[in-house]
């Protein structure tokens, strides 16, 4: 068993500009196609003066196609697919870690969130380390935390829980166009308030990106893009926009809140993809839209560290304390783990009642189905393996 | 539409919307250069409608016309490099002259420019009387001055030789500016001339529509329009795009003398010269688009309609009845006239409608016919009522000239008989006649009939002349009622005249006694204004004011004869008047609906016909595309044999000859219906209506006379492009076409601000020299490797939607509060009581442009924001926590308090900046 302190922070952090290798998409009935093309993002829409019609937000709730918790997991096979088809192209991905954004986020997050528990799975193959969830105990801790809040809370708040997660969706729907503007006709951009709201659809991206001397893979979604995607592919990272909700702010205590609960953890969600753009939309007790605000990734650093309602606050959120401790914890699992080892698998796991952060070797059986199936695919594992009798 | 008069009816009631330009002296060594920062504020796009500098370039009103067609061009290139040097457009400079016009617009051009050819044939006739008359007294006229003839503006037209000609100056003169000024370096410059079918104005439009259909658009593109015509405003509102200006002279800065025959033949040099400096210091301004949707925000906010308030949409209706008061394709309605606060009528009954329809009267330029009716009804009980007040006013006007003439004359009398000397030494020198009253003929041929006096025998015989004025007065307006009777036919009337014999009415020959005396009241005026300017009062039988006009109106101009035929004659008139109005839409919001469609009648229907429009088009209106006319087609349907010269000399007997078939069209006199209108120009040439079948075929007959070069100028062309080498396609394009010989290279917006397609131009070849065309002026050929010119195609068309496009940042308000509020209470006062406000009183207003780069302007500041918190926090104090339920009803509350709150407030935050809520200043 390794442990890292939880005080743990690298020295420097030299980062590395996010660049997009391929994106894929899921559609609406769940299944996961390759979209080199971009032919399935979604494309940003709403104009200044339309904030003023008051649009319900949880209008059309009966109607939500919800993906269940358990098909909406980070899914490693279907990206393997599409990884193949992108190194058929374009060679090999090399990469010290290949992992889902949500993943890495928790990581970055961690000294702000001391008390919510992480649980992964750590694969050795190939010279990368690639990284999953404990998907039981996630499933677990999701169902279990929607069983207390049905019991603690009346039905009307238990609702206007839900409610508040499909304002988000319904927020996307609202505000994004499937194509580009000029080919879209003006009775589908108004009539976007009575399309029925579905989580299915997402568009993914995997990206590329690196801290320290550590080169990262990661596979993130993307809610919708600026306009257009540019052609130069350097650039295209910086055209995609994060969209959230978030109740009005009215007063000091919720600006304080939102701030180290929503905003940090949309910072760092962007800043791992590489994505400058967000936009939130402010909704009221009702869920009506009343009032939409757009930031750039980069100035929320600076909005965080000069509010002077957390000066000397321990609410205070630190955001190069959270990369520092991010590049800490990225060398340490380069350092620890021997990627040449490929008879093991090993689980990251946070403790917050101990504070504990620490990598252990996983049982015989857990490897083996991690490698056979539960993370790495057969497929993928064939291609990798020609890839190398090609290059003896 | 009566350009001054539209223009003068917007400053006064929108009096921000104007500014003066600032010019640096160019004409010092050392002046501003093209790259200096603009004093104006920078602009990103600027379009020239050539045709609104060819125009008073070629015969110009207030200086002496051009000699050579190469002096012509010469002023041309001067004027443009001054506009150009106004706007320093950075991205795009798109030049279009008018081309092959769509067949409604081609029957105004008709009567344009048959009433242009008899004017000229007047205005040779006065000159060369004048020069008669100076050499009669013994005086030398310039040989240059006696041998000019008049240059014929209908050369201004599509397909002439001058226009070719036009064409090659205007290239060399960009390839030129292109390798020579450094500050041409980025710019992009598009030609689409004569050879490219379409108006100017609306080739334009077609190109910012076509650019905003690329993703990679920029929404806060800065955009400036040259010219004159009023449209221009419209044009530009009907873009969206809201940074968006319209350049122009000011005509109302510099009263200068219009130039009379005496004027341009008495010119001297050194005249010459001081009038050719002023033109060149003549003021212009800007009218921006940008304030004067912030005026119309507030003028047209309606809370209580009950589908949402779209600003986008409100501007798109306020455009349309604009131009349903004047515009080039329809005779307007007899009950709106600009003059006559035509619009404002117009708009109080749609905002007074607006509540009782479902849905705006346009969308994105197709009418809703429900919402059309209930406009024209609201209009319709409003006819008989303006149709009075308009009677009562001419009734005062016209006591008020007649006082005024009666005292003017009165003096007169007074001066001549206490003052020795009435005037200078020349005018007592026997004379020979001056041309009194003309009538319209084309053939131009003096009406003997009206005796002339001259001015000395006027003012010697003054004292008889007024006690005589009232009986003169009676016997004129008989003379002109018999001039411009519609009873009789204008042969019959012209056949009168010229046999000089009176007829058998005894009005003519009652006037024919005191013939001297009779024409003194227009001779009298003739040395202060214009002759053919003002015509007096004609007769009307219609007589809107008083009831039954509407059976009399279609009696009279439309020659029904029954109950049945007017019922009948009716419906078709309303029917096509409402497809010109569908028509007209859909040419200013998505481009022509059709070539070929035209409004068959002189004259339009009145706003209480406009029933039942469901049953009259149940299908809705349609139109068929068709093609464009070619050069030579268009030019037979729009000039009068006179301007034949321009023309290949096959078709010049389809014009003349007795034996053409298409000689019909061609009338050689034709009557002018002042329709109750005072100005010669704003009277309706009642010329035939071109069938096209016959035209068409008539000329299409000898398409196998032409010479390969004739046939070479009836081609309809595609627009060019020209870059310089330093422009960031400049090596794509060069390699693409010149090297791998490919057919076309398509290229998006984000690389150099344009998208479109380009196409090797044959004809240009990168090693060889483009020659200066003129045979004046001094200017040097140019080296093809210093330029780049090619095809150029816009971006594939797609339906344009009235829409503010995503990563628009609006600018910073220009209005005050108190402008808002004068704007209200204004509203509630007629317009022509308000002052004229002059551009210079604007003079502190430069047009930045959006409020920023950031894009978080792109919203308006609210309540409840983070960052909008943030920056209240910053400043001391959190305001009030607005009630919900009042904002949730009356969103137009939330608005001004966001106009508190908005994008002025974003930029003023010092604080903000050091917090780091706002990016800190650069």
């Amino acid at each position: 068993m390794y442990i890292l302190p939880i005080n743990t922070r690298a020295k420097t952090t030299a980062l590395k500009q996010p660049k997009e290798l391929f994106t894929f998409n899921r559609d609406e009935n769940g299944e996961f196609h390759y979209d080199p093309n971009h032919e399935n993002i979604n494309y940003y829409y709403f104009p200044n003066t339309k904030i003023d019609e008051n649009i319900d937000l949880q209008s059309g709730f009966k109607n939500f196609k919800q993906i269940p918790i358990q098909d909406n997991l980070p899914n490693f096979k279907s990206f393997f697919k599409f990884l193949i088809e992108y190194e058929k192209e374009n060679g090999k991905v090399s990469s010290d870690i290949v992992t889902f954004r949500g993943i890495m986020t928790r990581i970055l997050s961690l000294p702000n969130n001391l008390s919510d528990p992480i649980d992964l799975y750590i694969v050795a193959y190939d010279g990368s380390l690639f990284v999953k969830l404990d998907d039981e105990m996630e499933l677990k801790r999701q169902k279990d935390q929607d069983n207390r809040q049905r019991q603690t809370t009346s039905k009307e708040k238990y609702e206007f829980i839900k409610k508040c997660e499909y304002a988000g969706y319904k927020f996307e729907t609202i505000t994004t166009l499937k194509r580009p503007w000029a080919d879209t006709s003006r009775s589908t951009i108004e009539k976007r308030n009575k399309k029925v709201v579905n989580n299915y659809e997402q568009f993914l991206s995997v990206i590329k990106t690196g801290i320290g001397k550590n080169k990262i893979v990661l596979i993130g979604e993307v809610d919708c893009c600026w306009n257009y995607v540019p052609d130069e592919k350097s650039k295209i990272l910086s055209n995609y926009v994060e969209l959230k909700t978030t109740r009005l702010i009215e007063n000091n205590m919720q600006v304080v809140n939102f701030e180290s609960k929503k905003l940090f953890k949309t910072w760092c969600q962007c800043f791992l993809m590489g994505i400058t753009k967000i936009i939130y939309g402010f909704r009221d007790d009702n869920l009506i839209l009343r009032n939409i605000e757009f930031y750039n990734t980069d100035e929320i650093p600076v909005m965080l560290k000069n509010n002077p309602l957390t000066h000397n606050s321990d609410k205070k959120v630190n955001c190069t304390n959270c990369l520092k401790w991010y590049g800490a914890v990225v060398d340490w699992l380069n350092d620890t783990i021997n990627k040449q080892d490929e008879t093991k698998s090993y689980k990251l796991k946070y403790d917050p009642n101990d504070r504990s952060f620490t990598v252990k070797e996983v049982s015989k059986e857990r490897n083996e189905k991690l490698r056979n199936g539960e993370l790495l695919s057969e497929e993928f594992k064939e291609w990798r393996q020609s890839l190398k009798n090609n290059n003896k | 539409m009566g350009v001054p008069a539209l223009f003068r009816w917007l400053s006064r009631k929108y009096p921000k919307i104007i500014s003066p330009v600032i010019e640096e002296d160019q004409y010092e060594i050392g002046g501003p250069k093209y790259d200096d920062a603009n004093p104006n504020g920078e602009i990103d796009n600027l379009y020239l409608d050539m045709n609104g500098i060819v125009h008073p370039c070629s015969h110009p009103e207030h200086k002496r016309a051009p000699e050579t067609e190469d002096e012509m061009f010469l002023d041309i290139f001067t004027y443009t490099d001054r506009v150009l040097m106004m706007a320093r457009p950075r991205k795009v400079l798109m030049i279009a002259v008018d081309g092959v016009a769509p067949r409604a617009k081609m029957n105004q051009q008709r009567a344009r420019r048959f009433r242009s050819a008899q004017d000229a044939k007047i205005k040779q006739d006065a000159i060369d009387a004048e020069i008669r008359e100076k050499e009669l007294r013994g005086e030398i006229i310039n040989d240059a001055i006696k041998g000019k003839k008049q240059w014929d503006s209908n050369a201004i037209t599509p397909g002439t030789p001058f226009m070719d000609r036009l064409a090659e100056a205007l290239r060399y003169w960009i390839a030129y500016k292109l390798s020579n000024d450094p500050g041409w370096a980025s710019l992009q410059v598009i030609i689409s001339d004569a050879t490219v079918p379409g108006e100017g104005e609306h080739k334009l439009m077609s190109f910012i529509r076509s650019q905003r259909s690329d993703p990679q658009y920029d929404p806060n593109t800065k955009h400036c329009i040259y010219g004159l015509d009023a449209d221009l405003i419209f044009l530009g509102l009907a873009t969206h795009e809201p940074h968006f200006r319209v350049l122009r002279e000011d005509v109302f800065a510099q009263q200068s003398k219009r130039m009379t025959i005496r004027d341009q033949v008495a010119m001297t040099q050194e005249a010459d010269e001081l009038i050719q400096e002023r033109d060149k210091k003549k003021p212009f301004l800007w009218l921006h688009v940008n304030i004067l949707r912030e005026y119309l925000a507030v003028e047209l906010f309606n809370p209580q309609i009950p589908f949402s308030f779209d600003l986008e949409r409100s501007i798109d209706d306020w455009v349309f009845i604009c131009f349903f008061a004047g515009n080039d394709f329809l005779p307007h309605l007899p009950s709106l006239d600009v003059r006559d606060n035509g619009i404002d009528i117009l708009v109080n009954c749609w905002k007074n409608c607006l509540p009782t329809f479902k849905d705006y009267v346009t969308c994105d330029g197709k009418l809703n016919l429900d919402s059309v009716e209930k406009l024209m009804a609201a209009l319709a009980v409003k006819e008989d009522q303006i149709f009075k007040n308009r009677h009562v006013a001419e009734q005062r006007r016209e006591e008020r000239n007649k006082q005024r003439k009666i005292a003017e004359e009165q003096d007169k009398a007074l001066k001549s008989v206490y003052l020795s000397q009435v005037s200078k030494g020349k005018e007592k020198a026997p004379l020979a006649p001056d041309i009194n009253m003309p009538l319209m003929d084309t053939k131009g041929k003096m009406v003997e009939g009206y005796a002339k006096l001259t001015n000395n025998e006027i003012v010697e015989n003054t004292a008889i002349i007024t006690k005589a004025n009232l009986a003169n007065a009676d016997a004129a307006a008989a003379l002109k009622k018999l001039i411009d009777s519609k009873k009789n036919p204008i042969n019959k009337v012209q056949d009168q005249i010229n046999n000089d014999s009176p007829t058998s009415e005894s009005e003519t020959s009652e006037s024919e006694v005191p013939e001297s005396e009779s024409t003194e009241d227009v001779t009298k005026e003739s040395p202060k204004k214009r002759k053919f300017e003002e015509v007096e009062e004609e007769t009307d039988d219609i007589k809107l004011y008083e009831p039954g006009y509407q059976n009399r109106y279609y009696e009279i101009k439309f020659h029904c004869k029954s109950e049945d035929e007017i019922e009948k004659t009716r419906k078709d008139v309303v029917l096509h008047y409402l497809e010109g109005i569908a028509w007209v839409s859909l040419y200013y919001y998505q481009g022509c609906p059709s070539w070929k469609w035209y409004f068959p009648y002189h004259y339009a229907p009145f706003a209480s016909d406009f029933t039942n429009l469901k049953d009259l088009v149940p299908d809705g209106i349609k139109f068929d595309l068709g093609e464009p006319f070619k050069p030579y087609e268009q030019l037979m349907s729009v000039l009068p044999a006179d301007s034949r010269h321009t023309l290949p000399k096959v078709f010049h007997d389809l014009m003349i000859s007795e034996d053409s078939d298409i000689i019909d069209f061609y009338p050689e006199e034709f009557k002018i219906d002042m329709n109750g209108k005072k100005m010669a120009w704003q009277g309706i040439p009642l010329l035939p209506f071109i069938d096209e079948k016959r035209l068409l075929d008539s000329v299409q007959a000898k398409y196998k006379l032409l010479t390969e070069d004739e046939l070479n100028r009836n081609i309809n062309k595609q627009a060019e492009l020209f870059i310089s080498p330093r422009n960031k396609n400049y090596n794509k394009f060069h390699e693409k076409l010149y090297k791998d010989n490919e057919k076309e290279v398509s290229f998006k917006y984000a690389k150099s601000g344009l998208a479109g397609t380009v196409l090797k131009y044959e004809k240009f070849q990168p090693e060889s020299i483009l020659r200066y065309p003129l045979k004046e002026g001094n200017m040097p050929n140019v080296k093809n490797n210093e330029y780049f010119q090619t095809y150029y195609n816009f971006p594939e068309k797609k339906t344009g939607k009235s829409m503010i496009l995503n990563g628009h940042i609006s600018a910073i308000p220009a209005l005050t509060t108190a402008d808002k509020n004068n704007l209200i209470y204004q509203l509630s006062k007629p317009s022509h009581m308000s002052r004229f406000t002059t551009a210079d009183e604007n003079r502190e207003y430069i047009n930045t442009g959006p409020a920023g780069k950031e894009l978080f302007k792109c919203y308006s500041m609210r309540r409840g924001g983070y960052r909008s918190y943030m920056i209240n926090l910053q400043n001391g104090g959190m305001p009030p926590v607005q009630p919900r339920n009042q904002s949730y009803r009356n969103p137009r509350s939330q608005t001004f308090n966001n106009a508190q709150y908005n994008n002025n407030r974003y930029n003023n935050q010092q604080n903000g900046a050091r917090s780091g809520y706002l990016p800190p200043r650069k």
